[in-house]
């Protein structure tokens, strides 16, 4: 009879052999414990491992914030900015090597606020830079101010008698900005953000990931675990990424489904 | 016959620079325009970005992989590129910045010359970052000191600032030009050796102050470039200890790159001067007439070159302050700002002549004031 300790040790024992974990760096995430980014980290590295993506060749660059940390998590080369400025810094590392495998990540703030005019350019630049947005609709780094996709209304020690500046919808920006690949996910689900990941960094221009996420520390009654998992479902089932005009009905009339929003066809 | 301007796209072509990033801003425009046209037949690329944090965003992401990269702008542009600037200090990623100033602040004088964002390349940004800043003097040094920023900016792993003007910017000279690009285009980059593989401290801390810097695509040295203080190794260390001694280490290392830049060159040398000038970017043509002339007229007066603005060769500087019994600093800004950078290394005060004209300044305007000042002590 094997003991349950020796049962687990053989699993981690698969798991390392599988490849899995090479991505990860050594210095474990300093992310508060049941935070959404750890699922945000699976599915990217399981996007890496999954592809056999050289570590040597692959960039992982971020901005400032709870989000912004990411590189340190990776094995991958990493370059940390100043917040907001990800994707230009990300623009530049593709152009100057092309060869190399770039992922961008940060946070909403980093991404739609103070980092919110890069979007557009990228987008219609249609750099091949993978950019994956860790929208838990609240400042995380910074201890919890609200962020341009916080709720209407949302009351934080910033916003004490509620936010009155309605939220921006990231999804739908993307499309409008003419990003060639659109996948909105959930943190809680690693395996379909590997997936779309795969497709994404194989898709030859600019791919934008929205991931629903949640700030267990600082949001308490918005964008938690329960909420989420209670709001996404999948896209329906006879859903045609290839068509734009559907992608912006679905995204206008549904916040929460999830999967790959929109392809470019060829 | 030559621009400044053109002497710069055509500088910028002979380094082998690969990607130009840039806004649209008087005086430098003309830069960007020229190597839309030209780059692309020399395998390189310009983009017109956003703005100009993206523009330093994308030079810095660009120089990380290993690619030459540069932007030029304005006053106001450099003023949206600071923080990135100090980016490049802190994560030690290459950048080349040209700066042709215009009249500020703010928006300013666009179509005017002025002298007045040397406070901003020396100092600009937050925290203690030490970064090169040089100024050409004239056409033909435009061409040779943008070459030097792209060696400089490999080399010492930081941004170099470019220093030019509305009136350097287009003067046209007839210079000599010898348009070779074998040795202008030659990497100065300092690769780790093969022997640290997985072992690699991206920010090893060296006597010269200088890391070896890997590029993506090496196996075995992947790092994480951060604007986070961090060790050695590159990981986030805030630390006093680890502050003390990697500030000290950036330091060190700007201060090395003395050894890489033009000392400044004094003209009508001689023992002893009544008064000497000392002169930097476009001025300097009036700086050297003036003196011509006031020596025509029997004054012994002297005139110093200064290119390196940062770091500067303080023994050099100090040395002909202290020969000179009075030292005159002629600039295009209201502040005096190479003067309040330099004038701590002599204990008399120096004399400024400032004009906020946005003309250049004439020759008749510095003798004028050199007999001023000789009249004055004359008394
Ligand atoms: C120029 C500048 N302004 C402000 C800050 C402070 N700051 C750091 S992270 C952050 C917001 C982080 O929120 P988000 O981007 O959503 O990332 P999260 O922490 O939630 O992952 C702010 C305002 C900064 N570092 N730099
Ligand atoms: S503060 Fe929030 S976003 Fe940041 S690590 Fe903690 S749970 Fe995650
Ligand atoms: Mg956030």
């Amino acid at each position: 009879m094997k003991t349950q300790a020796r049962i687990l040790a053989e699993q981690l024992n698969d798991i390392k052999e599988s490849g899995k974990l090479a991505p990860r760096s050594g210095s474990l995430p300093t992310w508060c414990p049941g935070c959404g980014y750890f699922g945000i980290h699976q599915g990217i590295n399981e996007c890496i491992s999954t592809m056999g993506l050289p570590l040597h060749q692959v960039v992982t660059v971020s901005g400032i914030g709870c989000a912004g940390r990411y590189p340190f998590f990776s094995k991958t080369y990493g370059l940390h900015t100043v917040h907001g400025r990800a994707l230009p810094a990300a623009t530049g590392v593709k152009l100057g090597n092309p060869n190399l495998t770039v992922f961008a990540v940060g946070g909403d703030g980093d991404g739609l606020a103070i980092g919110g005019a890069h979007l557009p350019h990228i987008a219609r630049r249609n750099i091949d830079v993978n950019y994956i947005l860790f929208d838990n609709s609240i400042y995380g780094l910074t201890k919890g101010q609200p962020s341009p996709t916080s709720a209407l209304g949302s009351k934080t020690k910033a916003s004490p008698y509620g936010t009155v500046d309605k939220p921006l919808n990231a999804t739908l920006m993307a499309l409008a900005y003419g990003a060639s690949f659109v996948a909105r996910l959930f943190a809680g689900d690693p395996k379909s953000i590997t997936e779309a990941l795969i497709e994404g960094v194989r898709n030859p221009g600019f791919s934008f990931f929205h991931i629903y996420t949640t700030c267990v520390t600082f949001d308490k009654t918005f964008k938690t675990w329960t909420h989420l998992k209670e709001w996404t479902h999948p896209l329906p089932s006879d859903y045609d990424a290839s068509d734009l005009r559907l992608a912006f009905n679905q995204v206008l009339e549904d916040d929460f489904s999830l999967g790959v929003i929109f392809r470019k066809k060829d | 016959m030559l621009s400044g301007n053109l002497a710069i796209g055509m500088a910028a072509i002979d380094s082998g620079l690969k990607l130009y990033f840039g806004y649209p801003i008087t005086p430098a425009t003309p830069i960007m325009e020229y190597l839309a046209k030209y780059l692309p037949e020399h395998g390189g690329r310009v983009v017109q970005m956003e703005d100009e944090i993206s523009s330093i965003g994308a030079v810095l992401g660009s120089f990380y992989t290993g690619a030459r990269a540069m932007t030029a702008t304005s006053g106001p542009g450099f003023a949206l590129m600071t923080e990135l600037i100090t980016h490049g200090v802190m994560a030690e990623i290459p950048a080349v910045i040209l700066d042709a100033q215009r009249g500020g602040p703010a928006t300013g004088l666009p179509t005017k010359t002025e002298q007045s964002d040397l406070h901003a390349a020396v100092f600009g940004g937050p925290g203690d970052s030490a970064r090169i800043v040089i100024a050409p003097t004239s056409v033909e040094e435009c061409y040779h000191f943008l070459i030097r920023a792209f060696q400089l900016a490999e080399k010492y792993q930081t941004p170099v600032i470019v220093l030019t003007d509305f009136f350097l910017d287009n003067r046209v000279e007839n210079i000599p030009l010898v348009r070779s690009s074998r040795d202008k285009s030659a990497s100065w980059n300092i690769f780790p050796d093969d022997l640290l593989k997985n072992r690699y401290q991206r920010y090893s801390d060296t006597p010269s102050g200088i890391s070896p810097r890997a590029i993506p695509g090496m196996e075995g040295f992947n790092f994480t470039a951060t604007g986070l203080e961090h060790t050695e190794w590159g990981a986030p260390d805030y630390s006093s200890e680890n502050h003390s001694k990697m500030s000290d280490k950036r330091h060190r290392k700007i201060r090395y790159a003395l050894n890489d830049l033009d000392k400044p060159t004094e003209f009508f040398s001689e023992k002893y001067f009544d008064v000497g000038v000392i002169g930097w970017g476009s001025t300097f043509g009036s700086v050297l007439e003036a003196v011509i002339k006031s020596r025509k007229n029997g004054f012994k007066v002297g005139a110093l070159k200064i290119t390196s603005i940062f770091p500067y060769h303080a023994d050099i500087i100090a040395s002909f302050m202290a020969k000179s019994r009075i030292v005159l600093i002629p600039e295009l800004n209201y502040e005096g700002q190479l003067a309040n950078l330099i004038a701590h290394l002599d204990s008399k005060p120096v004399a400024r002549l400032n004009l906020v004209t946005g003309t250049p300044i004439p020759p008749s305007a510095i003798v004028t004031r050199i007999e001023e000042l000789l009249e004055v002590k004359a008394r």
